[in-house]
């Protein structure tokens, strides 16, 4: 029982290739062998991965070396409790998408069941929520009866930045930088992928990842197709600005499409996502995703394997699960076949349960009568999805499935901000007296409001924190 | 604005009593108070209940939580004793044993599931076995019990339990429960079943004695008969004894000797295996096996002769089907346990299947009409959960190295469910687990009996061969001590639960 050494090729050095360049290099140390290779033909659109990331990046990003004193004084990084959605098609009114922990269950029965029964909204009892509106933000503490130990956080960020110093953080001794203005990419009969240089010199791996963006340029070679979703067009902005705003990325609608913004600590970062028939600007993204993330030998990490709505932090969430899953499933044989079945298989159900998340987005109720949420709502409707609505709506029931990057806290969250209001609740819920259920959410919601009152602003917590490390570092 | 559930259903009929019924009719009458729901059971004492022995797993103590059942009355009213897992023997290999534990081996660390360390340490300590770094392995091993502690800092708080209890008993107590919560019970044989001819609902129930009894909801606990949902409604029963090939058991009861062990065990036979359950003044005992393989006669001698006690009732046979109904819900009719399905208790399973039934039924409870998507979903998450023990059944029949018999040889070599072959692929080429839709069985629990019967992966996770290995020979270590120490410092199973929740009356 001795695993062999494995030679690794990526192909592209943007954010997908770099960060499975270092968490291959981290995890796997001497027994891997990795060659990064850049050319012109691997370059990754910078916003494809979007510009906030879920509350799971924050481990995932501190194992490849990005730490927080080192995100927040390398790069205008910011945090972020969630996205607020404002004007939303069909939502009674602007809710925060907010990361939170499990929510607390009363009796043993969720607490929707019991919101449903009094009536009440779920937002006052979401600390994250609250803050994120006041533009308040501080470090969840580790006592857990402080309420803001509930809260998780996630980043907004620029991509841009991040990938500059995981190309600084890249030790050269152990991964093997080739660059090449013309690289060939063939491949032979069994779905084997050969890189030949322009020198004429053949790059040998054994696995070969394809980082190379939308384009999957070894993908596109395997004759392993894109399955398109929608097409639409989007455009990005960024501002200067003096002072950090919100710990709280904002999106609102509109007729043809939603406009969000970011909130890094030098500037505003505004991205544009319209109708591809109206807008007259912008670059077209087409979101979809290949119909297998590894074929032969080479696996497609990122957007050469499937590129995300925006909206929610999918795109993010399909980068990382992209490599934790390559992670769990490093080859050890020379066939690949099991890793490359459950690989498979488990890249089919994230994309899935991403497109259920963002469907669900687009599936309401008096949607505008344009051609931009239309097809959303056609193009993401699934069975999946329309289960987990009708069971939502039916009786407050959250269906799960296997593995969701989106856990049940999300998806509360989500029902009830768009405005999905379970018809009947759970019988055992009764099993509470109503003055008494009235009595618990008031103090909740009390210790909640009372406590964000209390937290820093953003920015000034930010620039606090940043003092700190920089005396941590020379002090 | 959003109301309760209870507006429409008025009157639901239980057809049996035994544990299905009563677990049920108790469940009912926890939530549903007699002035909005008449809750009614229909059961005959000239028809018996198949309960004998029964383990349990921890789910059981959700159950009993829900009813608000206090643990110390359950143990006492029916000679329960704790389970910390499963002692299986000669199912690899005969002459080899390994122990299925409730709780984890080990610790996970860095994110690494366990087991990865434990076969990079085994393989320059060849002799270490994974239930080594099992509290409840080492525990009952011991025939020690503590209750298990909420402080993640604890070592303690690595042991999970269930138990083991006389399944009548349980019946009866939660009968009492049922009872004086408004559950009318009746007694009376169903002669007839009066179905709806323009929607197909049950609408009565007719009695031997000619009374009617009519219902807006049939729990159908009739066990194998499935009066209701089998014979009435006719839902097809999909038939899984091509993979699970045992079909009767005799079972019997036997004085207790010796310690009071806080396990289950199973030992493999010629053409089945044996259990042996020990309750507080008894051990039940079952010998299941292929009925076309040997005859009764051996059966029950090899039954007979593997009793640990004198044996204290004749045996009893059962004669049984593996699977279940095509739909455990249909109409106005639900199935809760035998007449549902049925899987060997092999790992403890029928309670636990009965318990999702109605927890299921009450997570989704519905209004009269029924509608079809509440349906839908209830028998979707009820195959699910069929399939996904199944699976983990046949693991044990097919994961063996035995040939020393017609009975082994095939299972050896059946073939088996997709779901399954992927899984032991997958563990077989680097000791790789997954968990699949909410499943029930947890990563210890396949890792205990793969690596238990010899389903050694080929090589280990290439993360942890990254890993130095002291630092893995130091935590092991440094864990193995602190498990030993926390069992030294345990009292005997029998000595806790003399003093917890002892029964004086062997019932």
């Amino acid at each position: 029982m001795k695993s062999s050494e494995l030679n690794i090729v990526i192909f592209g050095r943007g954010l997908a290739g770099l960060m499975t360049a270092l968490a291959l290099e981290k995890a796997l140390g001497e027994s891997v062998q990795i060659q990064l290779v850049d050319s012109p033909q691997a370059t990754e659109d910078e916003h494809v991965y979007g510009t906030v990331t879920s509350p799971t990046a924050y481990e995932f990003l501190r194992q490849i070396g990005l730490d927080e004193p080192v995100l927040f004084s390398r790069s205008a990084t910011s945090f972020s409790f969630g996205t607020q959605y404002l004007n939303w098609p069909g939502a009674p009114a602007d809710w925060v998408q907010c990361h939170h922990q499990i929510l607390p269950a009363l009796m043993g029965i969720p607490l929707q069941h019991h919101l449903a029964r009094a009536n009440r909204s779920i937002a006052p009892l979401l600390v994250s929520d609250l803050a994120a509106r006041q533009g308040k933000f501080a470090h969840p503490p580790e006592d857990a009866s402080n309420p803001l130990s509930r809260a998780e956080y996630g980043y907004q960020f620029a991509s841009q930045e991040w990938c500059e110093i995981l190309r600084s953080a890249l030790p050269s001794s152990r991964i093997q930088y080739i660059r090449d203005s013309q690289v060939t990419v063939s491949t032979d009969a069994h779905k084997q992928v050969t890189l030949t240089l322009s020198t004429g010199e053949r790059v040998a791996g054994d696995l070969f990842i394809d980082c190379s963006g939308a384009e999957g340029a070894l993908m596109t070679v395997l004759g392993n197709s894109f399955r398109p979703t929608r097409a639409v067009k989007i455009e990005h902005r960024a501002e200067d600005v003096e002072r950090l705003g919100p710990a709280c990325r904002r999106v609102s609608a509109s007729a043809s499409g939603w406009t969000a913004q970011t909130y890094l600590q030098n500037a505003v970062q505004t991205t544009l996502v319209h109708d591809i028939a109206v807008a007259e600007s912008g670059d077209r993204r087409v979101f979809g995703h290949r119909s297998e993330a590894w074929v032969g030998n080479c696996i497609a990490i990122g957007a050469s394997a499937s590129v995300h709505d925006p909206l929610s932090p999918a795109p993010m969430i399909m980068l990382q699960r992209d490599i934790e899953r390559l992670l769990e499933l490093v080859p050890v044989g020379r066939g690949f076949a099991i890793e490359r079945r459950e690989f498979n298989r488990r890249f089919t159900n994230d994309v899935a349960h991403c497109d259920m998340f963002t469907g669900a987005f687009y599936e309401t109720r008096n949607t505008h009568n344009d051609s931009f949420w239309e097809t959303a709502q056609k193009v993401y409707g699934s069975p999946g999805l329309e289960r987990k609505i009708r069971q939502f709506e039916s009786r407050g029931v959250l269906v799960r499935y296997d593995l969701e990057p989106f856990n049940d806290e999300d998806w509360t969250i989500l029902h009830r901000g768009i405005g999905r209001m379970a018809r009947r609740f759970d019988l055992q819920a009764m099993s509470v007296d109503q003055g008494e259920l009235n009595r618990q959410l008031d103090m909740m919601s009390g210790a909640v409001s009372e406590l964000v009152a209390r937290m820093p602003p953003h920015h000034v917590y930010v620039a606090n924190m940043k003092r700190y490390f920089e005396k941590q570092r020379y002090g | 604005m959003a109301e309760p559930m209870t507006q429409a259903i008025q009157k639901i009929v239980i057809v049996g009593g035994g544990s299905a019924g009563w677990m049920t009719a108790a469940a009912l009458s926890r939530l549903l108070t007699p002035q909005s729901v008449q809750v009614t059971l229909i059961e005959s004492e000239q028809i018996g209940t198949i309960g004998v022995g029964e383990a349990t797993i921890p789910d059981i103590i959700n159950f009993n939580a829900m009813l608000g059942i206090p643990e110390q009355d359950f143990l006492r009213a029916t000679n329960g004793t704790f389970k910390l897992g499963i002692e299986f023997s000669n199912w690899g290999r005969i002459g080899e044993s390994y122990f299925h534990p409730f709780g984890p081996h080990g610790v996970d660390m860095q994110g690494i599931d366990f087991h990865q360390f434990w076969m990079r340490f085994q393989q320059s300590n060849s002799a270490s076995e994974i239930e080594a770094f099992s509290l409840s392995a080492l525990a009952a091993k011991d025939h020690k019990f503590a209750m298990p502690q909420n402080d993640p800092r604890s070592v303690l708080s690595q042991l999970r339990y269930a138990y083991h209890f006389d399944a009548t008993a349980y019946a009866r107590f939660l009968r009492s429960f049922a009872e004086q919560r408004g559950v009318r019970r009746v007694e009376g044989k169903v002669t007839d079943v009066d179905i709806d001819s323009e929607s197909g609902f049950i609408r009565t129930v007719q009695l031997e004695n000619g009374a009617r009894i009519d219902g807006d909801l049939f729990f159908d606990c009739s066990g194998f008969r499935a009066l209701l949902l089998g014979q009435a409604l006719g839902v097809e029963f999909l038939d899984w004894a091509h993979w699970l090939p045992c079909d009767t058991a005799q079972t019997i009861a036997c004085e207790r000797t010796g310690p009071l062990l806080p396990y289950t065990k199973s030992t493999a036979k010629q053409a089945g295996w044996q259990w042996r359950i020990p309750t507080q003044h008894r051990t039940g005992n079952g010998h299941i096996y292929a009925g076309d393989l040997i005859d009764e006669d051996t059966a029950i001698a090899s039954l007979l002769q593997d009793l640990d006690g004198t044996a204290i009732s004749e045996p009893r046979k059962i004669r049984f089907r593996t699977g279940h109904r095509q739909r455990f819900w249909d109409k106005n009719c639900i199935a809760i346990g035998l007449s549902g399905g049925f899987l060997e208790p092999l790992e403890s399973t029928s309670l636990f299947l009965i318990q999702e039934g109605i927890s299921k039924f009450i997570s989704l409870f519905p209004s009269a009409e029924m509608p079809e998507t509440v349906r839908r979903e209830y028998n979707r998450q009820l195959v699910k959960k069929f399939e996904q023990v199944r699976d983990f059944i046949i693991l044990h029949y097919k994961a063996t190295q035995r040939d020393d018999s017609e009975f082994w040889n095939y299972c050896r070599t059946m073939s088996i469910p997709d779901s399954l072959a992927e899984k032991m692929q997958l563990f077989e080429e680097a000791g790789r687990i997954f968990r699949y839709e909410d499943e029930l069985f947890t990563r210890p629990s396949w890792v205990a009996v793969m690596i238990g019967q010899n389903l050694m992966p080929r090589t280990i996770d290439p993360i942890v061969a990254n890993v130095p290995e002291p630092e893995i020979v130091r935590s092991l270590g440094s864990m193995k001590t602190a498990m030993i120490s926390a069992c030294q410092k345990m009292e005997t199973h029998e000595s806790f639960l003399k003093k917890y929740a002892w029964s004086d009356s062997p019932t």
